[in-house]
C-alpha cells in the first residue's frame, strides 16, 4: 500500500471527472478510502486483483455499513455519496467510501521446502485498480487489460528460482521460457489458491502442478498454455525454475507470461 | 380670528437634494426617453463574473460559507456541479446535513439559475471538495424597469394633492 494513499481530492481539484485508486498490496487487510462520491465504479484496467468490495454508508443498516462487490464483468451505476459528516458505527470513524480486495492475498507465502540460504523467490505484488466516476454514466463496459510480464535474465543462483505472478481471475496464461544460458534448466508451473490457515505453519493452499519440463540450451523454448476450462482459475502462478542436476544457470534465460481475461 | 389652512408638504423635487430619484421632468406634456443601457462598459452592476468555487469540508464551528451576496439590484446566477456532490445551496445558513432537504442539491453536470435580488445571499454546504461551476450575470433590463416604475411612482405621488 503506498503512504499516503491516493488522493480522490486531488483528482477534483485537477479537475478529472474521475478517481482512480491504482496501487500494489502490501497486505491482505489494506482497506483504501474515498472522501468523494461518485456515481459509478468499476474496475480499472490494470487491476489483478478481480473482485473489490465496496463499502459506503446506509442509514438503513445497524452498523451504517452497506456494501458490493465489482469485478471485471459487473461494476456498479448509480449515485453513492461519501458520507464525511457522518459516523459509521461502533467505531464512529467518518462515512467514507471504503474499498478492499475480496481476494486472499499471502504476502508471505514460502513453497513448501523453501530453503533460505540457497533458493530465491520473487514476488510480483498484485495491483488494485478501481475507478470512481465523477460524472454520470448511463452503462459502463469494464474489463481488465491483458498483463506482460518480461524477464530476459532471471535471478537465480546455483539452486531454485520462484517466481509468483498474479493470476486472480484469469482465464488464460501463456508462459514461454527460453534458455540462452549455459546448462540445461528445469522448470515447474504449479497454480495456488491461497486460503486461511488456523495456524502460521500449516500449510493449506490449495496448489496445483500445471506444467513441468526441461529446456535444453539453445533448444526450442518451452510454451505452457493455461486455460480456465482444462487447468482451472487461481490466485497466484508459481514458476520454478533450476539448473539441471543442481548446476548453477549463467546466462540469458528470456521468460514471457501473458495473463488474460479472455478465454483461449 | 380664522385658522389657517394647513401647509402642504410635498416631497422633493426629482433630483434636488432628499429625493430618492435622479434628475427627471414631471411635465406630462413632453416625452421622456427611457433610461439607455449603461454606456460606460464593464462598470459594476453589468459586469459578468465567470469562475470556480471549490467546496470543502465543513469543520466544527464554521459558518456557513457564503457563495454570492446580492451585490447588484437583480443578478442571474448560473451554478454547474462539475463533480458528484452532494452540495447544497439555498438562501439560509441552516444547511446542515447536506442531504437533509434543508437546501436545493445540485444536480452533476446540470445548470441550475437563481435570480437573486440585491441584499439577499445564497449560501452553499457540501460534505467535501466539489467543483461548482459558477456564473453571475447581470439583468440591466429588468433594473431599468424597476427604476421607470419607481420614478413613475414618485411622480403620481408628488401630483397627488394631500386630501383633508
Amino acid at each position: 500500500m503506498s503512504y499516503p494513499q491516493p488522493d480522490a481530492d486531488e483528482y477534483v481539484l485537477n479537475g478529472y471527472s474521475f478517481f482512480r485508486l491504482n496501487t500494489n498490496l502490501s497486505s491482505a487487510g489494506d482497506i483504501y478510502e474515498s472522501a468523494q462520491s461518485c456515481h459509478a465504479f468499476a474496475i480499472g484496467p490494470d487491476s489483478d486483483i478481480a473482485k473489490v468490495n465496496v463499502a459506503y454508508f446506509d442509514d438503513q443498516v445497524e452498523t451504517f455499513i452497506n456494501q458490493l462487490s465489482i469485478d471485471p464483468g459487473r461494476g456498479f451505476v448509480g449515485f453513492v455519496a461519501a458520507r464525511n459528516d457522518s459516523f459509521y458505527a461502533p467505531g464512529k470513524r467518518p462515512g467514507k467510501i471504503l474499498m478492499w480486495s475480496d481476494a486472499i492475498y499471502n504476502a508471505d507465502y514460502l513453497p513448501t521446502g523453501f530453503d533460505p540460504l540457497h533458493d530465491r523467490i520473487e514476488y510480483i505484488p498484485p495491483v488494485l485498480d478501481v475507478i470512481q466516476y465523477f460524472q454520470p454514466v448511463e452503462s459502463l463496459t469494464p474489463g481488465r487489460s491483458d498483463k506482460t510480464f518480461l524477464f530476459q535474465k532471471l535471478p537465480f543462483l546455483s539452486a531454485n528460482f520462484y517466481l509468483m505472478v498474479p493470476y486472480y481471475g484469469r482465464r488464460y496464461a501463456m508462459v514461454a521460457l527460453g534458455n540462452e544460458a549455459d546448462h540445461d534448466l528445469d522448470y515447474e508451473l504449479v497454480g495456488i489458491n491461497f486460503s486461511i490457515s488456523e495456524n502460521d505453519i500449516t500449510n493449506t493452499n490449495i496448489e496445483k502442478t500445471l506444467a513441468s519440463g526441461t529446456v535444453v540450451v539453445s533448444a526450442a523454448p518451452a510454451i505452457i498454455n493455461i486455460t480456465e476450462a482444462s487447468n482451472g482459475v487461481y490466485d497466484y502462478l508459481r514458476l520454478k525454475i533450476s539448473g539441471t542436476g543442481g548446476a548453477a544457470l549463467s546466462g540469458p534465460t528470456p521468460l514471457k507470461i501473458v495473463v488474460s481475461d479472455k478465454a483461449a | 380670528m380664522a385658522t389657517p389652512p394647513p401647509r402642504r408638504i410635498l416631497p422633493p423635487a426629482p433630483g434636488s437634494p432628499g429625493s430618492k430619484i435622479g434628475p427627471a421632468s414631471i411635465d406630462r406634456t413632453v416625452a421622456q426617453p427611457s433610461n439607455v443601457p449603461e454606456a460606460k462598459t464593464g462598470s459594476g452592476d453589468t459586469r459578468s463574473k465567470v469562475s470556480t468555487y471549490f467546496t470543502k469540508a465543513p469543520q466544527v464551528g464554521e459558518k456557513t460559507p457564503i457563495l454570492y451576496t446580492g451585490d447588484r439590484l437583480w443578478a442571474k446566477v448560473k451554478l454547474t456541479l462539475e463533480t458528484a456532490g452532494p452540495v447544497a445551496v439555498g438562501d439560509s445558513t441552516s444547511l446542515r446535513p447536506v442531504l437533509g432537504g434543508k437546501g436545493q442539491l445540485l444536480v452533476t453536470g446540470q445548470e441550475t439559475e437563481f435570480i437573486i435580488a440585491k441584499g439577499t445571499r445564497l449560501y452553499i454546504q457540501a460534505t467535501g471538495v466539489n467543483r461548482v461551476g459558477m456564473r453571475i450575470e447581470p439583468l440591466p433590463w429588468l433594473e431599468q424597469i424597476t427604476a421607470t416604475i419607481m420614478q413613475v411612482a414618485a411622480t403620481l405621488g408628488a401630483r397627488l394633492p394631500l386630501r383633508k
